[in-house]
């Protein structure tokens, strides 16, 4: 996004802390035009740099019941106000997803940063969509009137949009455990090794038995308009056992269903070729 | 645009002021003069402005100074002074770690949540823990150098 | 004089004067400074990149409460200033205008139209928003080839867009390429690169008593007051310029900041008043580092011996000439690099575009040329078959050889020394740590000056003080951008005159109140600076041992001072306290200020480009080690080392740190630092997109430093700030050239450019 250079205060909004949930979602219901603030690392940047003027800002950050990780019914539940680094830290093993943390961001941001603000700030590269979209996690979106949830993969409808009505908070994402003969792996290229957004990630989970692929699904992230899955791709692994030849092809059908654009970091030609490397080295170190 | 009340501590120090919503933690700690706490990209891209927050380190200019709210903040200041200084800081001056400075509050900042976490980090997990401050001067050599020391020190001090 | 036998603290690790108080966050930064009253200035910036300027509205502006002035170039008293190089000479020819606030026509987009002063910076913000400019864009220029052709777009009206040109004619080209066996020409690149120093440019400025003016800027140049009473049209004498602690400078705060902007908001208001850049402003429109093009043909004997070489260089100086020529001077004086070659054919050019001005950065176009002739030893050592150490030893300058425009070396060139420290340590090159990697080692010998062109006549001022009470004051304009500027001299006092360093005090950097000491650029100040000092704290030191030679009836020669004490050899000694009140007492001066004066000399041959131009050079090797992830393009440096002969080290933990932070920085120029222009506007507006390295980013670095004692800085020492960065990026670059079997030629070599070019050889 490009700034505007000489901007430094955040221009004027109105705020208010809510500190339940209930609170927040009753005042998101009276100010459809209020935008949410949790970690702040995201749209911070953007209001100081005149990208994004928030007249009303509903601040979740000190809604404590938005911030758990726990595992219940064979499914782990993070409340979307939780850090990136309480993920990271957690005993509840999610490798993609906690892969992924780590590479977000860098040790500060990670300390503010949310994995409900990551999700709804709906970046193309947005380091947790893709662990999320392999794993098959379902979004809990809250209003007054209830809830409703959403496979994440449905999630994000363009860059920087999502599904969430404007009376609507994103509340939970509910991972159903991977379970024995899963593997995953996530691998991002950013333009250097820490603190780096996305040029290209990408996620990959396979449910293996017997070596034979029973079920796989491969995300990408940075080179769609939103997230996406390689379909196409995933089908070439099913029934399969790894080998270099089914790597090689399935890296080279994902790199064709993605549609990326160039931009400050990359091209589009050099994120395709990405693609194909980032699937290789994902599905290479799972064979 | 209205101004609200802020409660928070500095260094140990209570704070009660008045803000407007739009000012950053940033902002705020340096007009209530903590100019230790630098400015360098107000983006939370540099990690200058870092502090620790209730015990844990973020970037002072990616928070609503409301955020702030009943919290505990600790500056560079707050570790050590020139009478008494802390490990870190000890380590910083010895090991030469420190040129221009500007980086270094910042820097020792997440060298203390680092080892507050892990007192006997490598110097891969040094360089990870401050991959979030930007420093042009050192090429980070030294820094590492300090940290790892100061590590020692520390342990060898309990 | 007698001369000091053992050193007791000249050579020692000591942490610096200042490194308890910035560990402590005590240090008082540009933007760490208020004065009651305080208000703030902001510029009202060019949004287009060659526009005329039909029209100016401050009038909303100027209604907006809280506001307290508008200015535009109407309200400037001198608004077009002629850059003349030189404070303490003006050197004539490249006389190139510079204004203050644009006129006329807008040249880069960026430059600053208006400026505005505000009770607090949001309304200053506002007020910016509500000046009405109208524009007639105009067709930019953006690359200095295209903007050498007369039919291109002019930047200055009536003037031709080449502000300076420069050549060297050594020998006779023609006649060495026909005694050639092998002829290689190439072409190479350097990017636009910032400075990224992680303090903004930022000052303070308020109106004295007596209606002069200070300013409290970061600057690597307090002498600037010139040009700002200049700008202002009142007396030198009436402008005050203090520099505090620099949060980094390498060149960036080399020419004038936002001291010219702070000077008329405080002058009209007569308020103090306060202006901080962000980033964005910083990255997108300030100075960077002169982008080149150059062209090589090396010729070659089949034993390997260089017999000719022909370069072309042009530079893209961006809308102002500011300090163009004298980086293309350097980079023209350097273009063949450390090597003895008896004929040479140097054309250089540097050029008016619609980007910000270029301007100094580290090496100062000594290090665009080591990209380039470092690239060029390894293309012709492949050419040749010969091993690129093996090259490069063949034809290394040597002690009394001479350079291409005619000075004869009197001194040592480490070169084979620093290079066998370099392979020594990066030992053999290993095997790629998995299939789809590849690994390439490369090193890069470089050069720079240190201390300013010599026709600059340039020279410096410091005093040295002791106190009734045995300790010490230090005043001296030396600016301390963090690379112990102010250290150094702190620690050459103690030795000489025996006090400890935290008994030193050295106030710095005030025009009013330190002596003028010169820039802080060229790598001059431990030269000049600690030259200085050394003379003055010698002459203190000679007048307190004539005293005590006096008490205790023995000769000067006798004494020696230690522990702050002089002591005689039978065991009698006097306290420092006890001679400067015996001293005092007797009229005898505790004080000395002292100059010291670089050699003088004259503007070369224009023709020929002979005649000798710096004091002296250091010299040195890197080397490094990377391996490519051929699936993703990544590259990373495993190893990296290098090594300088830096005469002395006064503080070799302070020289390890410019070691060290060179090669990050040379790593980041080899790698990842890009600012993007595109038809003038920079696409890197933050940190997250001009890329700089984390501590992730470079591996353990290596500093090694030779001493061979003949530097013509104070005991010996050599200048390093600058020549460590120059042999960095070509290191790298040769590695990764080394790695991929081809050779990137466009920087930086990201991943991006890797994959294309893996895909492209297959």
């Amino acid at each position: 996004m490009m700034m505007r250079p000489t901007s430094v205060i955040l221009a004027d909004f109105d705020y208010s802390a809510p500190k339940s949930l209930e609170e927040a979602l009753r005042e998101k219901r009276e100010r459809k035009d209020a935008h949410i603030i949790a970690g702040g690392t995201d749209l911070i940047p953007k209001m100081r740099g005149q990208v994004v003027k928030p007249v009303y800002l509903i601040d979740i950050s000190g809604i404590k019941e938005l911030e758990y990780i726990e595992e219940r019914d064979g499914q782990v539940r993070i409340g979307a106000g939780t850090k990136i680094s309480r993920i990271i830290e957690s005993k509840i093993k999610i490798d993609v997803l906690q892969e992924a943390c780590k590479k977000l961001g860098n040790p500060l941001t990670r300390n503010k940063a949310t994995i409900g603000g990551n999700l709804c700030n709906a970046s193309p590269a947005a380091d947790t969509a893709t662990p999320l979209m392999v794993l098959g996690a379902e979004l809990v979106l809250k209003s007054l009137d209830g809830e409703r949830t959403v496979p994440v993969e449905k999630f994000f409808v363009g860059p920087g949009k999502t599904v969430l009505r404007d009376d609507e908070i994103l509340t939970e994402i509910r991972i159903p455990l991977p379970g024995k003969g899963a593997k995953e792996k996530f691998v991002k290229v950013g333009l250097r090794k820490a603190d780096a957004i996305s040029v290209v990630n990408c996620a990959v989970l396979l449910k293996v038995q017997n070596r034979v692929i029973k079920d796989a699904k491969i995300a990408l992230g940075s080179v769609a308009p939103t997230p996406i899955l390689a379909k196409e791709a995933q089908k070439t692994l099913i029934g399969n056992r790894l080998s270099e030849e089914l790597i090689e092809k399935c890296a080279q059908i994902a790199a064709k269903e993605s549609k990326p654009i160039s931009d400050v970091r990359g091209s589009a030609r050099y994120r395709e070729l990405l693609v194909e490397g980032c699937v290789k080295k994902a599905l290479r170190e799972l064979m | 645009m209205k101004k609200y009340p802020l409660e928070f501590k500095v260094n140990g120090k209570k704070y009660s002021v008045e803000v407007k919503p739009n000012v950053t933690l940033l902002r705020l700690l340096r007009s209530l003069g903590f100019t230790e706490v630098k400015a360098g990209c107000e983006k939370g891209d540099c990690g200058t402005c870092a502090v620790l927050l209730d015990g844990e380190p973020v970037n002072s200019c990616l928070t609503l100074a409301l955020q702030a709210q009943g919290k505990e903040i600790t500056t560079v200041r707050g570790l050590g002074t020139m009478e008494k200084l802390h490990p870190i800081q000890e380590a910083f001056v010895k090991y030469g770690a420190i040129q221009c400075g500007f980086c270094t509050p910042g820097m020792i900042i997440s060298a203390k949540a680092l080892l507050d976490k892990n007192p006997n980090p490598t110097r891969e997990e040094i360089r990870e823990a401050i991959s979030g401050n930007l420093c042009r001067c050192t090429g980070y050599q030294k820094i590492v150098d300090a940290i790892e020391a100061a590590a020692k020190m520390m342990r060898e001090a309990k | 004089m007698d001369v000091i036998k053992e050193f007791k603290v000249i050579g020692k690790r000591l942490p610096s004067h200042d490194a308890v108080e910035k560990a402590t966050g005590q240090t008082k930064y540009a933007d760490d400074f208020a004065l009651p009253g305080m208000i703030y200035g902001k510029i009202l910036r060019a949004k287009y990149p060659h526009a005329r300027i039909k029209r100016i509205d401050t009038s909303k502006a100027e209604k907006l409460d809280g506001v307290y002035c508008v200015l535009t170039h109407k309200d400037v008293p001198n608004n077009a200033i002629i850059s003349r190089f030189g404070q303490t000479r003006a050197v004539g020819g490249f006389e190139g205008v510079y204004r203050v606030l644009a006129e006329g026509k807008v040249r880069y987009y960026g430059e600053p139209v208006a400026l505005v002063a505000a009770e607090t910076e949001e309304i200053a913000e506002k007020a910016i928003d509500l000046i009405e400019v109208e524009y007639e864009e105009l067709e930019g220029v953006f690359d200095p080839r295209e903007a050498m052709d007369p039919k291109a777009p002019k930047i200055e009206e009536g003037k031709s867009n080449v502000v300076a040109r420069f050549k060297i004619r050594k020998g006779d080209v023609a006649k060495g390429f026909a005694e050639a066996d092998v002829i290689v020409e190439n072409e190479y690149m350097s990017q636009f690169i910032d400075h990224a120093y992680l303090e903004p440019e930022a000052g303070v400025a308020w109106v004295e008593d007596d209606g002069s003016i200070t300013i409290r800027v970061s600057t690597q140049v307090i002498e600037h007051y010139r040009e700002i009473a200049h700008v202002l049209g009142i007396p030198e004498s009436r402008v005050r310029v203090i520099t505090p602690k620099i949060g980094g400078g390498f060149g960036g705060k080399e020419d004038i900041t936002v001291e010219y902007y702070l000077a008329l908001l405080a002058w009209k208001t007569g308020r103090p008043v306060k202006i901080v850049q962000t980033r964005e402003e910083s990255l997108s429109f300030r100075s960077k580092r002169h982008p080149y093009k150059f062209k090589y043909k090396t010729g070659v004997k089949k034993d390997g011996t260089i017999v000719a070489v022909e370069a072309e260089l042009i530079s893209d100086a961006g809308a102002y000439m500011t300090l163009s020529p004298w980086v293309l001077l350097y980079s023209t004086v350097n273009a063949i690099g450390p090597y003895n070659v008896p004929n040479v054919k140097v054309d250089s050019y540097t050029v008016l575009t619609n980007h910000p001005p270029s301007g100094a950065f580290r090496t100062f176009g000594a290090g665009q040329a080591c990209v380039a002739y470092e690239q060029q030893m390894d293309e012709v050592a492949k050419k040749l078959g010969m091993d690129p150490v093996e090259f490069r030893k063949k034809n290394y300058l040597k002690k009394g050889d001479t350079m291409a425009n005619g000075w004869k070396i009197p001194n040592t060139v480490a070169l084979h020394e620093t290079t066998d420290l370099v392979l020594k340590y990066l030992g053999k090159k290993p095997k790629p740590s998995g299939p789809k990697k590849l690994v390439g080692m490369g090193i890069a010998s470089g050069m720079c000056s240190y201390g300013r062109m010599i026709f600059l006549h340039d020279t410096s001022r410091s005093k040295v003080r002791l106190e009734l009470d045995g300790s010490v004051t230090i005043e001296c304009g030396v600016q301390d951008v963090g690379a112990g500027q102010e250290a150094s001299l702190c620690q050459i006092v103690s030795e000489i005159l025996g006090v400890p360093l935290k008994k030193i005090r050295i106030i710095s950097g005030d025009t009013a109140a330190t002596p003028i000491a010169g820039t802080t650029t060229a790598t001059r100040q431990l030269y000049m600076s600690g030259n200085a000092t050394y003379l003055a704290a010698m002459k203190v030191r000679d007048n307190i041992l004539t005293k005590a030679s006096e008490i205790f009836g023995v000769d000067k020669s006798e004494l020696i001072i230690e522990d702050e004490k002089i002591k005689t050899k039978d065991g009698k000694s006097i306290s420092l306290r006890d001679i400067a009140v015996a001293c005092a007492a007797d009229g005898v001066e505790l004080f000395y200020e002292a100059q010291f004066n670089a050699p003088f000399g004259e503007v070369p041959d224009p023709e020929t480009g002979q005649g000798r131009v710096f004091p002296d050079f250091t010299y040195g090797t890197a080397g490094a080690i990377v391996e490519i992830d051929t699936e993703t393009g990544e590259v990373e440096v495993k190893k990296i080392a290098s090594a300088f002969d830096v005469g002395t080290a006064i503080n070799p933990m302070r020289v390890e740190g410019q070691i060290e932070g060179g090669a990050a920085m040379g790593i980041g120029w080899a790698l990842t630092e890009d600012v993007k222009f595109e038809k003038g506007i920079a696409k890197a507006q933050s940190f997250a997109e001009y890329i700089i390295a984390t501590a992730v980013d470079v591996p353990e670095i290596k500093s090694i430093i030779v001493e061979n004692h003949d530097g013509l800085g104070p005991f010996g020492a050599r200048g390093v700030g600058e020549v460590v960065l120059a042999p960095v990026p070509p290191a790298v670059i040769n590695a990764v050239a080394d790695a991929l079997g081809k050779r990137i030629k466009e920087l930086p070599i990201t991943g991006e450019r890797i994959l294309l070019a893996l895909r492209e050889k297959s």
